[in-house]
Protein backbone atom coordinates (compact mmCIF):
# COMPACT_ATOMS: atom_id res chain seq x y z
CA UNK A 1 0.00 0.00 0.00
CA UNK A 2 1.33 3.17 -1.12
CA UNK A 3 1.45 6.65 0.72
CA UNK A 4 -1.39 7.98 -1.38
CA UNK A 5 -3.45 5.06 -1.75
CA UNK A 6 -2.92 5.27 2.47
CA UNK A 7 -4.14 9.01 2.32
CA UNK A 8 -7.10 8.25 0.12
CA UNK A 9 -8.45 4.84 2.66
CA UNK A 10 -7.66 7.66 5.59
CA UNK A 11 -9.61 10.11 3.68
CA UNK A 12 -12.83 8.20 3.04
CA UNK A 13 -12.55 6.54 6.28
CA UNK A 14 -12.91 10.48 7.90
CA UNK A 15 -16.28 10.52 6.31
CA UNK A 16 -17.35 8.18 9.26
CA UNK A 17 -15.11 9.52 11.95
CA UNK A 18 -16.57 10.09 15.41
CA UNK A 19 -16.87 14.15 14.63
CA UNK A 20 -19.81 12.79 12.18
CA UNK A 21 -21.17 10.91 14.37
CA UNK A 22 -23.68 13.17 15.98
CA UNK A 23 -25.34 14.10 12.10
CA UNK A 24 -25.34 10.32 11.60
CA UNK A 25 -27.31 9.77 14.44
CA UNK A 26 -30.39 11.84 12.80
CA UNK A 27 -29.40 11.28 9.14
CA UNK A 28 -27.64 7.99 8.79
CA UNK A 29 -23.87 7.62 7.93
CA UNK A 30 -23.19 8.91 4.41
CA UNK A 31 -20.02 8.79 2.01
CA UNK A 32 -18.93 10.52 -0.77
CA UNK A 33 -18.61 9.73 -4.15
CA UNK A 34 -15.04 10.08 -5.00
CA UNK A 35 -15.28 11.86 -8.32
CA UNK A 36 -17.59 14.31 -7.55
CA UNK A 37 -17.61 14.47 -3.34
CA UNK A 38 -21.57 14.13 -3.64
CA UNK A 39 -22.85 11.87 -0.51
CA UNK A 40 -24.77 9.09 -0.88
CA UNK A 41 -26.59 7.19 2.24
CA UNK A 42 -24.44 3.56 2.64
CA UNK A 43 -27.36 1.86 2.38
CA UNK A 44 -29.15 1.26 -1.11
CA UNK A 45 -31.48 -1.49 -2.43
CA UNK A 46 -31.32 -3.61 -4.98
CA UNK A 47 -34.28 -5.38 -7.15
CA UNK A 48 -32.58 -8.52 -8.45
CA UNK A 49 -35.51 -11.52 -8.00
CA UNK A 50 -37.51 -9.22 -5.18
CA UNK A 51 -38.47 -6.83 -7.62
CA UNK A 52 -39.69 -9.30 -10.73
CA UNK A 53 -43.05 -9.84 -9.66
CA UNK A 54 -44.58 -9.61 -13.39
CA UNK A 55 -48.27 -7.92 -13.77
CA UNK A 56 -49.37 -9.27 -10.59
CA UNK A 57 -50.81 -6.51 -8.69
CA UNK A 58 -50.75 -8.03 -5.36
CA UNK A 59 -47.00 -8.15 -5.38
CA UNK A 60 -46.69 -4.94 -7.36
CA UNK A 61 -48.20 -3.10 -4.41
CA UNK A 62 -46.47 -5.05 -1.57
CA UNK A 63 -43.11 -3.69 -3.41
CA UNK A 64 -44.21 -0.17 -3.51
CA UNK A 65 -44.72 -0.01 0.36
CA UNK A 66 -41.23 -1.28 0.72
CA UNK A 67 -40.23 1.60 -1.83
CA UNK A 68 -41.84 3.78 0.14
CA UNK A 69 -40.02 2.39 3.34
CA UNK A 70 -36.57 2.42 1.87
CA UNK A 71 -37.30 6.57 0.94
CA UNK A 72 -38.96 7.13 4.21
CA UNK A 73 -36.11 6.18 5.64
CA UNK A 74 -33.44 8.15 3.80
CA UNK A 75 -32.81 5.44 1.07
CA UNK A 76 -31.35 7.02 -2.06
CA UNK A 77 -29.94 4.43 -4.63
CA UNK A 78 -32.15 1.87 -6.18
CA UNK A 79 -30.12 -0.78 -8.66
CA UNK A 80 -31.88 -2.50 -11.41
CA UNK A 81 -30.67 -4.05 -14.55
CA UNK A 82 -32.39 -5.34 -17.96
CA UNK A 83 -31.69 -8.89 -16.64
CA UNK A 84 -33.86 -8.69 -13.79
CA UNK A 85 -36.86 -9.42 -15.43
CA UNK A 86 -40.01 -7.15 -15.18
CA UNK A 87 -37.83 -5.44 -12.22
CA UNK A 88 -37.98 -1.97 -14.14
CA UNK A 89 -41.18 -2.18 -15.22
CA UNK A 90 -42.73 -2.69 -11.71
CA UNK A 91 -40.02 0.02 -10.63
CA UNK A 92 -41.70 2.82 -12.69
CA UNK A 93 -45.02 1.41 -11.15
CA UNK A 94 -43.96 1.71 -7.49
CA UNK A 95 -42.26 5.20 -8.48
CA UNK A 96 -45.84 6.33 -10.10
CA UNK A 97 -47.57 5.26 -7.01
CA UNK A 98 -44.74 6.76 -4.11
CA UNK A 99 -43.80 9.78 -6.38
CA UNK A 100 -40.20 10.16 -7.37
CA UNK A 101 -38.23 12.22 -4.85
CA UNK A 102 -35.36 14.26 -5.30
CA UNK A 103 -33.36 12.10 -3.01
CA UNK A 104 -33.43 9.28 -5.99
CA UNK A 105 -30.20 8.08 -7.12
CA UNK A 106 -31.23 5.65 -10.09
CA UNK A 107 -28.24 3.54 -10.87
CA UNK A 108 -29.49 1.14 -14.29
CA UNK A 109 -27.27 -1.45 -16.30
CA UNK A 110 -26.74 -1.94 -19.79
CA UNK A 111 -27.10 -5.53 -20.47
CA UNK A 112 -26.84 -6.18 -24.18
CA UNK A 113 -24.56 -8.62 -26.53
CA UNK A 114 -25.12 -5.55 -29.22
CA UNK A 115 -22.11 -2.75 -28.49
CA UNK A 116 -24.27 -0.12 -29.96
CA UNK A 117 -27.50 -0.75 -28.56
CA UNK A 118 -26.30 1.23 -25.16
CA UNK A 119 -28.29 4.39 -26.01
CA UNK A 120 -31.39 2.41 -26.59
CA UNK A 121 -31.49 0.22 -23.76
CA UNK A 122 -30.74 3.32 -21.37
CA UNK A 123 -33.64 5.07 -22.90
CA UNK A 124 -36.13 1.56 -22.90
CA UNK A 125 -34.98 1.49 -19.26
CA UNK A 126 -36.03 5.26 -18.46
CA UNK A 127 -39.34 4.47 -19.91
CA UNK A 128 -40.04 1.66 -17.99
CA UNK A 129 -39.12 3.05 -14.52
CA UNK A 130 -40.62 6.94 -15.51
CA UNK A 131 -37.55 8.96 -14.91
CA UNK A 132 -36.36 11.34 -17.88
CA UNK A 133 -32.75 9.99 -17.05
CA UNK A 134 -30.10 7.88 -14.51
CA UNK A 135 -27.79 9.26 -12.59
CA UNK A 136 -25.64 6.51 -12.72
CA UNK A 137 -25.18 4.01 -15.74
CA UNK A 138 -23.55 0.68 -15.39
CA UNK A 139 -22.29 -1.70 -17.61
CA UNK A 140 -23.48 -5.49 -16.72
CA UNK A 141 -21.02 -7.94 -15.88
CA UNK A 142 -18.33 -6.04 -18.50
CA UNK A 143 -21.04 -7.50 -21.13
CA UNK A 144 -19.48 -5.99 -24.80
CA UNK A 145 -17.77 -3.29 -22.01
CA UNK A 146 -15.62 -1.50 -24.53
CA UNK A 147 -18.30 -0.03 -26.91
CA UNK A 148 -20.75 0.39 -24.25
CA UNK A 149 -18.13 2.51 -22.27
CA UNK A 150 -17.29 4.48 -24.90
CA UNK A 151 -20.70 5.45 -26.13
CA UNK A 152 -21.75 6.07 -21.85
CA UNK A 153 -18.33 8.44 -21.69
CA UNK A 154 -19.72 10.38 -24.62
CA UNK A 155 -23.12 10.35 -22.66
CA UNK A 156 -21.51 11.62 -19.28
CA UNK A 157 -20.23 14.55 -21.60
CA UNK A 158 -23.50 15.24 -22.66
CA UNK A 159 -25.13 15.58 -19.45
CA UNK A 160 -26.97 12.28 -20.18
CA UNK A 161 -26.23 10.06 -17.81
CA UNK A 162 -24.27 12.07 -14.47
CA UNK A 163 -21.64 9.02 -13.75
CA UNK A 164 -20.45 5.47 -15.05
CA UNK A 165 -19.37 2.21 -13.71
CA UNK A 166 -19.34 -1.49 -14.94
CA UNK A 167 -20.53 -4.39 -12.41
CA UNK A 168 -19.69 -7.93 -11.48
CA UNK A 169 -21.06 -10.27 -8.82
CA UNK A 170 -20.26 -13.79 -7.26
CA UNK A 171 -16.17 -13.43 -7.84
CA UNK A 172 -16.37 -13.10 -11.31
CA UNK A 173 -14.06 -11.51 -13.91
CA UNK A 174 -11.87 -10.17 -11.07
CA UNK A 175 -8.69 -9.85 -12.99
CA UNK A 176 -10.27 -8.14 -15.92
CA UNK A 177 -12.25 -6.04 -13.69
CA UNK A 178 -8.74 -4.92 -12.41
CA UNK A 179 -7.03 -3.69 -15.48
CA UNK A 180 -10.62 -2.41 -16.43
CA UNK A 181 -10.52 -0.19 -13.12
CA UNK A 182 -6.58 0.69 -13.40
CA UNK A 183 -6.49 2.10 -17.36
CA UNK A 184 -9.86 3.05 -17.66
CA UNK A 185 -11.65 6.44 -15.79
CA UNK A 186 -14.69 5.21 -13.83
CA UNK A 187 -17.63 6.60 -11.34
CA UNK A 188 -18.60 3.51 -9.61
CA UNK A 189 -17.23 -0.30 -9.92
CA UNK A 190 -20.40 -2.73 -8.72
CA UNK A 191 -18.95 -6.11 -7.19
CA UNK A 192 -19.87 -8.96 -4.75
CA UNK A 193 -18.71 -8.06 -0.98
CA UNK A 194 -19.98 -9.54 2.29
CA UNK A 195 -18.37 -11.16 5.29
CA UNK A 196 -17.84 -14.41 3.82
CA UNK A 197 -16.36 -13.33 0.69
CA UNK A 198 -13.57 -10.40 0.63
CA UNK A 199 -11.61 -12.00 -1.97
CA UNK A 200 -12.22 -7.80 -2.90
CA UNK A 201 -10.44 -6.97 -0.37
CA UNK A 202 -6.81 -7.99 -1.81
CA UNK A 203 -6.94 -5.98 -4.82
CA UNK A 204 -10.19 -4.51 -5.92
CA UNK A 205 -10.70 -2.49 -3.09
CA UNK A 206 -7.51 -1.17 -2.56
CA UNK A 207 -7.50 -0.30 -6.54
CA UNK A 208 -10.41 1.52 -6.47
CA UNK A 209 -9.02 3.63 -2.92
CA UNK A 210 -6.31 4.47 -4.87
CA UNK A 211 -8.33 5.41 -8.27
CA UNK A 212 -10.83 7.09 -6.87
CA UNK A 213 -13.50 5.02 -7.46
CA UNK A 214 -16.98 4.22 -5.36
CA UNK A 215 -17.57 1.17 -4.41
CA UNK A 216 -21.27 -0.42 -4.53
CA UNK A 217 -21.21 -3.56 -2.68
CA UNK A 218 -23.91 -5.99 -4.18
CA UNK A 219 -24.71 -9.76 -2.62
CA UNK A 220 -24.26 -8.17 1.26
CA UNK A 221 -25.96 -11.17 2.52
CA UNK A 222 -25.17 -13.59 -0.33
CA UNK A 223 -28.02 -14.56 -1.40
CA UNK A 224 -29.85 -15.11 1.58
CA UNK A 225 -27.08 -17.62 2.98
CA UNK A 226 -25.94 -15.99 5.73
CA UNK A 227 -29.68 -15.42 7.60
CA UNK A 228 -29.72 -19.60 6.52
CA UNK A 229 -26.10 -20.10 8.32
CA UNK A 230 -26.43 -18.01 11.35
CA UNK A 231 -30.58 -19.41 12.06
CA UNK A 232 -29.15 -23.00 11.14
CA UNK A 233 -26.70 -22.67 14.21
CA UNK A 234 -28.84 -20.98 16.22
CA UNK A 235 -26.86 -18.21 16.49
CA UNK A 236 -27.38 -15.00 19.02
CA UNK A 237 -25.90 -11.48 18.15
CA UNK A 238 -22.51 -11.40 20.34
CA UNK A 239 -22.57 -9.17 23.04
CA UNK A 240 -20.32 -6.66 21.61
CA UNK A 241 -23.09 -6.07 18.28
CA UNK A 242 -25.04 -3.41 20.76
CA UNK A 243 -21.95 -1.76 20.89
CA UNK A 244 -21.77 -0.75 16.92
CA UNK A 245 -25.73 -0.52 17.41
CA UNK A 246 -26.32 -3.75 16.02
CA UNK A 247 -30.29 -5.38 16.82
CA UNK A 248 -29.94 -7.61 14.02
CA UNK A 249 -28.09 -9.72 11.90
CA UNK A 250 -29.24 -7.58 9.00
CA UNK A 251 -27.57 -4.88 10.57
CA UNK A 252 -24.58 -6.72 11.72
CA UNK A 253 -23.89 -7.79 7.94
CA UNK A 254 -24.40 -4.43 6.14
CA UNK A 255 -22.42 -2.51 9.04
CA UNK A 256 -19.10 -4.89 7.85
CA UNK A 257 -19.69 -4.00 4.53
CA UNK A 258 -20.04 -0.55 4.85
CA UNK A 259 -17.55 0.10 7.53
CA UNK A 260 -14.56 -0.69 5.12
CA UNK A 261 -13.18 2.82 4.24
CA UNK A 262 -13.24 1.72 0.14
CA UNK A 263 -16.76 0.76 0.26
CA UNK A 264 -19.53 3.34 -0.62
CA UNK A 265 -22.46 1.64 -0.06
CA UNK A 266 -24.34 -2.11 -0.30
CA UNK A 267 -27.63 -2.75 -2.18
CA UNK A 268 -29.62 -5.13 -0.22
CA UNK A 269 -32.97 -6.72 -1.71
CA UNK A 270 -35.76 -7.47 0.06
CA UNK A 271 -39.53 -7.72 -0.70
CA UNK A 272 -40.56 -7.07 2.94
CA UNK A 273 -40.94 -3.78 4.10
CA UNK A 274 -39.93 -5.32 7.58
CA UNK A 275 -36.81 -6.60 6.17
CA UNK A 276 -36.30 -3.13 4.42
CA UNK A 277 -36.00 -1.33 8.22
CA UNK A 278 -34.14 -3.88 9.61
CA UNK A 279 -31.74 -2.84 6.21
CA UNK A 280 -32.10 0.69 6.54
CA UNK A 281 -31.18 0.86 10.66
CA UNK A 282 -27.76 -0.42 9.36
CA UNK A 283 -27.37 3.45 8.63
CA UNK A 284 -27.19 4.47 12.45
CA UNK A 285 -25.75 4.40 15.46
CA UNK A 286 -21.75 3.76 15.54
CA UNK A 287 -19.82 1.82 12.47
CA UNK A 288 -17.34 -1.62 13.56
CA UNK A 289 -13.66 -0.44 13.84
CA UNK A 290 -10.49 -1.80 11.63
CA UNK A 291 -10.65 -4.72 15.19
CA UNK A 292 -14.28 -4.81 15.38
CA UNK A 293 -14.34 -5.97 12.28
CA UNK A 294 -12.00 -9.01 12.94
CA UNK A 295 -14.02 -9.92 15.76
CA UNK A 296 -17.03 -9.67 13.04
CA UNK A 297 -15.19 -12.17 10.75
CA UNK A 298 -14.24 -14.35 13.48
CA UNK A 299 -17.63 -14.63 14.78
CA UNK A 300 -19.14 -15.95 11.38
CA UNK A 301 -15.89 -18.42 10.78
CA UNK A 302 -16.51 -19.95 14.19
CA UNK A 303 -20.04 -20.81 13.21
CA UNK B 1 -22.17 -13.56 -22.98
CA UNK B 2 -21.28 -15.89 -20.53
CA UNK B 3 -17.38 -16.42 -20.12
CA UNK B 4 -17.19 -18.46 -17.28
CA UNK B 5 -19.87 -20.66 -17.35
CA UNK B 6 -18.51 -23.27 -14.52
CA UNK B 7 -18.65 -20.66 -12.10
CA UNK B 8 -22.44 -20.65 -12.58
CA UNK B 9 -25.59 -22.20 -11.05
CA UNK B 10 -29.15 -22.83 -12.10
CA UNK B 11 -29.78 -20.55 -8.87
CA UNK B 12 -27.83 -17.76 -10.67
CA UNK B 13 -30.60 -17.57 -13.94
CA UNK B 14 -33.69 -17.74 -11.66
CA UNK B 15 -34.77 -14.02 -11.60
CA UNK B 16 -37.59 -14.36 -9.02
CA UNK B 17 -38.46 -15.51 -5.86
CA UNK B 18 -40.20 -18.48 -4.45
CA UNK B 19 -43.29 -15.95 -3.10
CA UNK B 20 -44.05 -14.79 -7.00
CA UNK B 21 -43.15 -18.36 -8.72
CA UNK B 22 -46.18 -19.63 -6.31
CA UNK B 23 -48.12 -16.64 -6.51
CA UNK B 24 -48.46 -17.39 -10.37
CA UNK B 25 -50.73 -20.85 -9.55
CA UNK B 26 -52.59 -18.71 -7.21
CA UNK B 27 -53.09 -15.47 -10.06
CA UNK B 28 -54.06 -18.44 -12.40
CA UNK B 29 -56.96 -20.02 -10.07
CA UNK B 30 -58.03 -16.62 -9.86
CA UNK B 31 -58.44 -16.11 -13.33
CA UNK B 32 -59.82 -19.29 -14.35
CA UNK B 33 -61.40 -20.84 -11.71
CA UNK B 34 -64.16 -23.23 -12.24
CA UNK B 35 -62.26 -24.65 -15.17
CA UNK B 36 -60.24 -26.68 -12.77
CA UNK B 37 -63.08 -29.91 -11.69
CA UNK B 38 -63.38 -29.62 -15.89
CA UNK B 39 -59.41 -30.26 -16.39
CA UNK B 40 -59.52 -32.91 -13.75
CA UNK B 41 -62.33 -34.53 -15.75
CA UNK B 42 -61.04 -33.90 -18.58
CA UNK B 43 -57.64 -35.57 -17.32
CA UNK B 44 -59.61 -38.38 -15.85
CA UNK B 45 -61.45 -39.39 -18.84
CA UNK B 46 -58.01 -39.41 -20.47
CA UNK B 47 -56.37 -42.23 -18.77
CA UNK B 48 -59.63 -44.66 -18.86
CA UNK B 49 -59.61 -43.95 -22.55
CA UNK B 50 -56.19 -44.90 -22.39
CA UNK B 51 -56.79 -48.09 -20.85
CA UNK B 52 -59.44 -48.76 -23.45
CA UNK B 53 -56.85 -47.62 -26.24
CA UNK B 54 -58.86 -44.84 -27.90
CA UNK B 55 -55.27 -43.01 -29.07
CA UNK B 56 -57.65 -40.64 -31.06
CA UNK B 57 -59.61 -39.24 -28.09
CA UNK B 58 -56.28 -39.29 -26.31
CA UNK B 59 -54.34 -37.67 -28.52
CA UNK B 60 -56.68 -34.76 -28.30
CA UNK B 61 -57.64 -34.50 -24.69
CA UNK B 62 -53.64 -34.14 -23.83
CA UNK B 63 -52.90 -31.73 -27.31
CA UNK B 64 -55.75 -29.67 -25.70
CA UNK B 65 -54.60 -29.33 -22.20
CA UNK B 66 -50.95 -29.15 -22.94
CA UNK B 67 -51.97 -26.07 -25.80
CA UNK B 68 -54.17 -24.50 -22.52
CA UNK B 69 -51.01 -24.67 -20.04
CA UNK B 70 -48.94 -22.87 -22.72
CA UNK B 71 -51.21 -20.07 -23.41
CA UNK B 72 -52.39 -19.51 -20.12
CA UNK B 73 -49.62 -20.39 -18.28
CA UNK B 74 -46.81 -19.92 -20.07
CA UNK B 75 -47.46 -16.99 -22.25
CA UNK B 76 -49.64 -14.97 -20.26
CA UNK B 77 -47.92 -15.53 -16.94
CA UNK B 78 -44.80 -17.24 -16.33
CA UNK B 79 -43.27 -15.13 -19.45
CA UNK B 80 -43.22 -12.24 -17.13
CA UNK B 81 -40.78 -13.20 -15.32
CA UNK B 82 -38.42 -15.04 -17.81
CA UNK B 83 -37.91 -15.72 -21.44
CA UNK B 84 -37.99 -19.05 -20.48
CA UNK B 85 -41.62 -18.77 -19.71
CA UNK B 86 -42.36 -18.58 -23.72
CA UNK B 87 -39.52 -21.26 -24.91
CA UNK B 88 -41.42 -23.46 -22.83
CA UNK B 89 -44.97 -22.11 -23.83
CA UNK B 90 -43.58 -22.93 -28.12
CA UNK B 91 -42.40 -26.16 -26.41
CA UNK B 92 -45.39 -27.18 -24.78
CA UNK B 93 -47.62 -25.96 -28.58
CA UNK B 94 -45.06 -27.98 -30.22
CA UNK B 95 -45.46 -31.26 -27.74
CA UNK B 96 -49.48 -30.86 -28.13
CA UNK B 97 -49.01 -31.02 -32.25
CA UNK B 98 -47.02 -33.61 -32.00
CA UNK B 99 -48.93 -35.52 -30.37
CA UNK B 100 -51.96 -34.68 -32.27
CA UNK B 101 -49.35 -36.33 -35.16
CA UNK B 102 -49.22 -39.30 -33.19
CA UNK B 103 -52.89 -39.79 -32.20
CA UNK B 104 -54.04 -39.72 -35.76
CA UNK B 105 -51.10 -41.03 -37.87
CA UNK B 106 -50.23 -43.79 -35.80
CA UNK B 107 -52.54 -47.16 -35.76
CA UNK B 108 -54.26 -47.53 -32.46
CA UNK B 109 -52.66 -48.68 -29.87
CA UNK B 110 -55.71 -51.23 -28.44
CA UNK B 111 -56.83 -52.02 -25.36
CA UNK B 112 -53.64 -52.38 -23.18
CA UNK B 113 -52.83 -54.90 -21.39
CA UNK B 114 -51.88 -54.87 -17.62
CA UNK B 115 -47.79 -54.89 -18.25
CA UNK B 116 -45.63 -53.63 -15.48
CA UNK B 117 -44.80 -50.36 -17.79
CA UNK B 118 -48.18 -50.08 -18.51
CA UNK B 119 -49.23 -50.24 -14.75
CA UNK B 120 -46.22 -47.74 -13.77
CA UNK B 121 -47.69 -45.37 -16.72
CA UNK B 122 -50.91 -45.74 -15.47
CA UNK B 123 -49.73 -45.23 -11.68
CA UNK B 124 -47.68 -41.49 -12.64
CA UNK B 125 -50.45 -40.50 -14.82
CA UNK B 126 -52.69 -41.30 -12.09
CA UNK B 127 -50.58 -38.86 -9.56
CA UNK B 128 -50.24 -36.10 -12.13
CA UNK B 129 -54.07 -36.27 -11.97
CA UNK B 130 -55.37 -36.68 -8.34
CA UNK B 131 -51.87 -36.51 -6.20
CA UNK B 132 -49.98 -33.16 -7.55
CA UNK B 133 -52.88 -30.63 -6.46
CA UNK B 134 -52.04 -32.04 -2.68
CA UNK B 135 -48.43 -31.43 -2.78
CA UNK B 136 -49.49 -27.39 -2.31
CA UNK B 137 -50.67 -28.19 0.94
CA UNK B 138 -47.91 -30.49 2.04
CA UNK B 139 -45.68 -27.46 1.11
CA UNK B 140 -47.97 -25.30 3.39
CA UNK B 141 -48.97 -23.33 0.00
CA UNK B 142 -52.51 -22.31 -0.19
CA UNK B 143 -54.98 -24.39 -2.12
CA UNK B 144 -56.19 -21.90 -4.14
CA UNK B 145 -51.74 -22.55 -5.53
CA UNK B 146 -52.49 -25.97 -6.04
CA UNK B 147 -51.45 -27.26 -9.03
CA UNK B 148 -53.78 -29.00 -11.55
CA UNK B 149 -53.67 -31.39 -14.19
CA UNK B 150 -54.32 -28.77 -17.36
CA UNK B 151 -53.77 -26.02 -16.02
CA UNK B 152 -50.22 -26.12 -14.33
CA UNK B 153 -47.21 -27.08 -16.38
CA UNK B 154 -45.99 -29.91 -14.08
CA UNK B 155 -48.80 -32.29 -13.40
CA UNK B 156 -49.75 -31.77 -17.31
CA UNK B 157 -46.58 -33.21 -17.85
CA UNK B 158 -46.60 -35.92 -15.11
CA UNK B 159 -49.91 -37.42 -16.74
CA UNK B 160 -48.94 -37.21 -20.12
CA UNK B 161 -45.28 -38.98 -19.35
CA UNK B 162 -47.62 -41.33 -17.51
CA UNK B 163 -49.68 -41.81 -20.97
CA UNK B 164 -47.00 -41.94 -23.26
CA UNK B 165 -45.42 -45.06 -21.18
CA UNK B 166 -48.81 -46.84 -21.27
CA UNK B 167 -48.28 -46.34 -25.17
CA UNK B 168 -47.61 -49.84 -26.91
CA UNK B 169 -45.71 -48.54 -29.44
CA UNK B 170 -42.08 -47.74 -28.04
CA UNK B 171 -40.96 -46.10 -31.50
CA UNK B 172 -43.80 -43.44 -31.55
CA UNK B 173 -42.86 -43.21 -27.69
CA UNK B 174 -40.13 -41.69 -28.16
CA UNK B 175 -39.93 -38.60 -30.48
CA UNK B 176 -42.63 -37.47 -27.67
CA UNK B 177 -40.46 -38.05 -24.83
CA UNK B 178 -37.86 -34.71 -25.00
CA UNK B 179 -39.87 -32.02 -24.34
CA UNK B 180 -41.68 -32.97 -21.08
CA UNK B 181 -38.15 -34.66 -19.76
CA UNK B 182 -36.56 -31.27 -20.34
CA UNK B 183 -39.35 -29.26 -18.26
CA UNK B 184 -38.72 -31.55 -15.89
CA UNK B 185 -35.46 -30.56 -15.61
CA UNK B 186 -36.19 -27.07 -15.43
CA UNK B 187 -38.93 -27.56 -13.19
CA UNK B 188 -36.50 -29.59 -10.99
CA UNK B 189 -33.83 -26.56 -10.85
CA UNK B 190 -36.09 -23.68 -10.50
CA UNK B 191 -37.78 -25.42 -8.02
CA UNK B 192 -34.35 -26.47 -6.56
CA UNK B 193 -33.08 -22.91 -6.76
CA UNK B 194 -36.43 -21.42 -4.86
CA UNK B 195 -35.35 -24.08 -2.08
CA UNK B 196 -39.21 -25.43 -2.60
CA UNK B 197 -40.59 -28.49 -0.93
CA UNK B 198 -40.90 -31.44 -3.65
CA UNK B 199 -38.64 -29.86 -6.14
CA UNK B 200 -37.77 -33.13 -7.36
CA UNK B 201 -40.89 -34.77 -7.99
CA UNK B 202 -41.06 -33.98 -11.56
CA UNK B 203 -37.87 -35.35 -12.41
CA UNK B 204 -38.14 -38.84 -10.37
CA UNK B 205 -41.28 -38.72 -12.21
CA UNK B 206 -39.00 -38.48 -15.94
CA UNK B 207 -36.85 -41.25 -14.23
CA UNK B 208 -39.19 -43.27 -13.49
CA UNK B 209 -40.33 -43.00 -17.23
CA UNK B 210 -37.15 -43.33 -18.15
CA UNK B 211 -36.41 -46.08 -16.68
CA UNK B 212 -39.52 -47.99 -17.56
CA UNK B 213 -39.20 -46.91 -21.05
CA UNK B 214 -35.73 -49.01 -21.14
CA UNK B 215 -37.61 -51.63 -19.56
CA UNK B 216 -40.05 -52.27 -21.82
CA UNK B 217 -37.74 -51.15 -24.93
CA UNK B 218 -35.16 -53.99 -23.54
CA UNK B 219 -38.32 -56.54 -22.70
CA UNK B 220 -39.75 -55.75 -26.57
CA UNK B 221 -36.20 -56.93 -27.93
CA UNK B 222 -35.97 -59.84 -25.74
CA UNK B 223 -39.51 -60.73 -27.25
CA UNK B 224 -38.83 -60.29 -30.42
CA UNK B 225 -35.68 -62.17 -30.20
CA UNK B 226 -37.18 -65.27 -28.34
CA UNK B 227 -39.93 -65.23 -31.34
CA UNK B 228 -37.60 -65.14 -34.10
CA UNK B 229 -34.84 -67.93 -32.15
CA UNK B 230 -38.18 -69.93 -32.23
CA UNK B 231 -38.99 -69.94 -35.52
CA UNK B 232 -35.42 -70.31 -36.94
CA UNK B 233 -35.58 -73.69 -34.72
CA UNK B 234 -36.45 -76.66 -36.67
Amino acid sequence: MNRRHSLKLIGTALALSPSAALAQETKGAMKKIPSSGEELPVIGMGTWRTFNVGGDTVLRDARTEVLKTFFANGGAMVDCSPMYGSAREVLGYALRKTGIPKTLFSAEKIFSEDGSATRKQTAESAGLWGVKTFDLMQIHNLVKWQEHLATLRKMKEEGVIRYLGITTSHGRRHEDLEKIMKSEPLDFVQLTYNITHREVEERLLPVAAEKGIAIIANRPFDGADLFSLVKSKNAKLPGYAAEIGCKTWAEFFLKFIVSHPAVTCAIPATGKVAHMEENMAARLGPMPDEETRKRMIETIAKL
Amino acid sequence: MIEDLGSYSVGNFISFGDEVYFRLFERHFEKWWPLHPLMLALGAAILVLSWLGKTRAVAIGLAAALAFCAVTFHFRLYAELTPVGKFFGWAFLLQSALILLWGFTSKPIGKLRPAVPTIMGAGLAFSGLAIYPFLALGAERKMSGAEYFGMSPDPTICLTLGILLMCARPLWFLPLLPIPLLWAAATGGTLDALVASFAMALPVVASVTVAAAIWKAVSLCMAASAKSGIQSNP
